[in-house]
């Protein structure tokens, strides 16, 4: 069905950032610009899911389609972004957040809604460039780890597009196709021995911006990473391929435990599970269909809400003793536990459809991981609860914490307890978006 | 006076085309990569000599790469469609070029010059006149390697790519050589600018490759979109960098 609606997500997206860059120098105006930006965006979706058929446009002579599975996908990436800005109004994440977030938002809905998926890609790594400034976000030392988060990411979306090739030239039945796939999975997932990112963006980069380019971006890369794969099933099938990404899940996760237990700070902490985390997430890779996506969306869910709650309360100062200091720890080590994907936190309903699937072929494999999930707890439990989460000398800039900002996070907290209480839920949506 | 076709331009470069424009492209593919960390030591006084520095060749290599890039794709290409990526590459160089002189007069002018010249100079080794890092050296070797590779591929046609035309085997050579030299650019630097370099030289490459296999308009845009981001990516983290620690926007 011809429609509008396609193209008004692409253009609404950047409307606003320019509109958030114009007005940056107030935060909270920006973020609420930013906030009535995505609601529409929310709500176009919306009225999409409402009208028979798929909306479609033709823009240049290509034609963007809204399917389902790009409505409910879209649909995340707006509630997700939109509670990164609720965090952006409480607490700066850096100076051009908004702005920021808002224009990845174009990109990434183009690279749902348009085919071929060669031009689908090279629109991602639009996103991965803005999301790459995002995660430098004003601070020289978080530049080197951005740069190198860019630089894995193109370099998997180029492979991609050598797939897409091969599978549109009838060339996909090489040998080198399984190999191509794996780094290219490796590569866009961050797992071993593609991690070198994840260390130095814990460190350095805003904690909300964490949440953005590593909790919301990552959607719309496995949604595009896992089509590409189901049209290659034999070499996704292929020994090589599945051996291989077992072996760098097992690996990421002792590693990440092993990396955790030196480390005596929430930042050093929180490399080692975003490598655990990101180790997990290329398992889903291993599960065809909707099944892989699905597993890959509710361990995406969980770790943006894990970062969501590790932003907070990095952002809150750490020197009051009072009862927003235990709160801070709470939120803190919550957050951490549920990116490691404990029981009782919402990266539970992830992790174990991720440990699932290695178990099923290396029962070893899965106690291996499940020992470094134990160390790493453990490693948490060490971390100090009044330890400065932040660059040195920005807690004395923080500002002082209000009424509302408390509501917010007890609200967040509560919404993730209900996720780690009923892992189902969480399942059940993921199950529903990947159709 | 009439001014020249795109057809007019490629006839008079009609000597430069094939397999001088692979030569031109690998030879300068490599000074872009391996210029860094390397300089010519001036002594001016006793107890301090200056640094000059090799990376501003950088800038002219790539934009060299990216003409004899442009003969390449002419091969393969719609002239009009070959035409638009080989003013995407001048433009690309142009921004590296801009980026590469910020830089280094945002780090000049962080400290004074004789100052900067000695404190960059730890851990550098001299031959002569000559100074470099052990990193340049591994970078040498590499890019070394990467360019025997190229000629090893231009000896055998056919080796890795058997689909490519006999007439056009030289292009085998041209795609893997710039995909290698990249692929060494891009390992051997944590900077975001000779790696981004590194990372454009294997996207030329790339977009060789994939201009032989999917000539459609479709790709040319999508490619042009591609390089263009990275460069303005590369241009934007190599100045956040260089920035002194502790700078806040």
């Amino acid at each position: 069905m011809e429609s509008r609606l396609p193209f008004v997500l692409l253009i609404l997206p950047w409307v606003a950032a320019v509109v958030a860059l114009v007005v940056g120098r107030w935060r909270r105006v920006a973020a609420a610009v930013g906030l009535v930006g995505v609601a529409a965006l929310a709500a176009l979706v919306v009225l999409a899911m409402s009208l028979p058929g798929d909306p479609t446009a033709t823009v240049f002579g290509r034609t963007l389609t809204l399917t389902p599975l790009a409505r409910g996908l879209l649909l995340l990436v707006y509630v997700l972004v939109g509670g990164l800005l609720v965090l952006h109004w409480f607490r700066p994440v850096s100076p051009s957040f908004a702005a920021s977030a808002l224009a990845a938002l174009s990109p990434l809905a183009a690279a749902l809604l348009i085919a071929p998926p060669g031009l689908a890609l090279a629109l991602l790594a639009v996103a991965l460039g803005l999301l790459a400034g995002a995660l430098y976000g004003g601070r020289s030392e978080a530049a080197g780890a951005a740069w190198r988060a860019f630089l894995l990411g193109v370099l998997g979306l180029l492979l991609l597009l050598w797939v897409a090739w091969a599978q549109a030239a009838g060339q996909a039945s090489g040998a080198a196709l399984p190999l191509v796939l794996l780094l290219a999975t490796l590569l866009l997932l961050g797992g071993f021995p593609f991690h070198v990112a994840l260390r130095g963006l814990a460190h350095w980069s805003p904690p909300g911006a964490l949440a953005l380019a590593l909790g919301m971006g990552p959607v719309v890369v496995v949604a595009l990473l896992f089509g590409l794969l189901d049209l290659a099933p034999t070499a996704r099938a292929a020994a090589e391929f599945q051996t291989a990404l077992r072996g760098s899940a097992v690996l990421s996760a002792l590693l990440a435990a092993f990396l955790m237990s030196r480390e005596r700070t929430w930042r050093g902490v929180l490399g080692g599970a975003l490598l655990l985390d990101a180790g997990g997430l290329t398992l889903a890779a291993l599960a065809p269909g909707a099944a892989g996506l699905a597993v890959a969306l509710a361990a995406l869910i969980g770790r943006t809400l894990s970062l969501l709650l590790i932003a907070l309360g990095l952002s809150w100062p750490a020197s009051d003793a009072g009862q927003a200091g235990r709160l801070r720890t709470v939120l803190l080590l919550y957050g951490c536990l549920s990116l490691l994907g404990l029981p009782l936190t919402p990266g539970f309903a992830g992790r174990w459809a991720q440990l699932s699937l290695l178990g099923a072929a290396w029962p070893w494999a899965a106690a291996v991981v499940l020992m470094a999930l134990g160390v790493a707890a453990w490693a948490l439990w060490r971390v100090s609860p009044s330890s400065e989460g932040d660059v040195a000398g920005e807690a004395g800039s923080l500002p002082a914490l209000q009424v509302g900002e408390r509501i917010a996070a007890l609200i967040l907290l509560g919404l993730a307890a209900l996720l780690g209480l009923f892992p189902g839920l969480l399942t059940a949506l993921a199950a529903r978006l990947a159709g | 006076m009439e001014f020249p076709t795109i057809f007019d331009l490629l006839d008079r470069l009609a000597p430069l085309r094939g397999e001088p424009a692979v030569v031109i492209a690998l030879l300068a593919a490599a000074v872009a990569v391996v210029v860094w960390e390397i300089g010519l030591l001036r002594r001016r006084a006793p107890a301090e000599a200056a640094l000059v520095p090799f990376a501003p060749l950088a800038f002219p290599a790539l934009l060299l790469v990216y003409l004899a890039g442009g003969l390449l794709l002419f091969d393969v290409l719609d002239p009009r469609l070959a035409v638009v990526y080989l003013l995407t590459g001048v433009v690309i160089a142009i921004i590296m070029t801009i980026t590469g002189a910020q830089t280094r007069r945002s780090r000049s002018s962080a400290t004074s010059g004789g100052e900067s010249a000695r404190l960059d100079r730890a851990g550098w080794r001299t031959i002569g006149p000559l100074a470099f890092t052990d990193r340049a050296l591994l970078r040498l070797a590499l890019a070394a390697v990467a360019l025997l590779g190229g000629l090893w591929l231009a000896r055998t046609p056919g080796t890795l790519l058997s689909f490519v035309p006999a007439e056009q085997a030289y292009l085998e050579a041209a795609i893997f050589g710039l995909g290698g030299l990249g692929l060494v650019g891009l390992t051997v630097s944590a900077d975001p600018l000779p790696a981004g370099i590194g990372l454009l030289l294997f996207l030329a490459g790339f977009v060789l490759f994939y201009s032989l296999v999917d000539p459609s308009l479709i790709m040319v845009v999508a490619l042009i979109v591609l390089q263009l981001t990275v460069a303005l990516v590369v241009a934007y983290l190599a100045q956040a960098w260089r920035r002194p620690v502790g700078v806040r926007e």
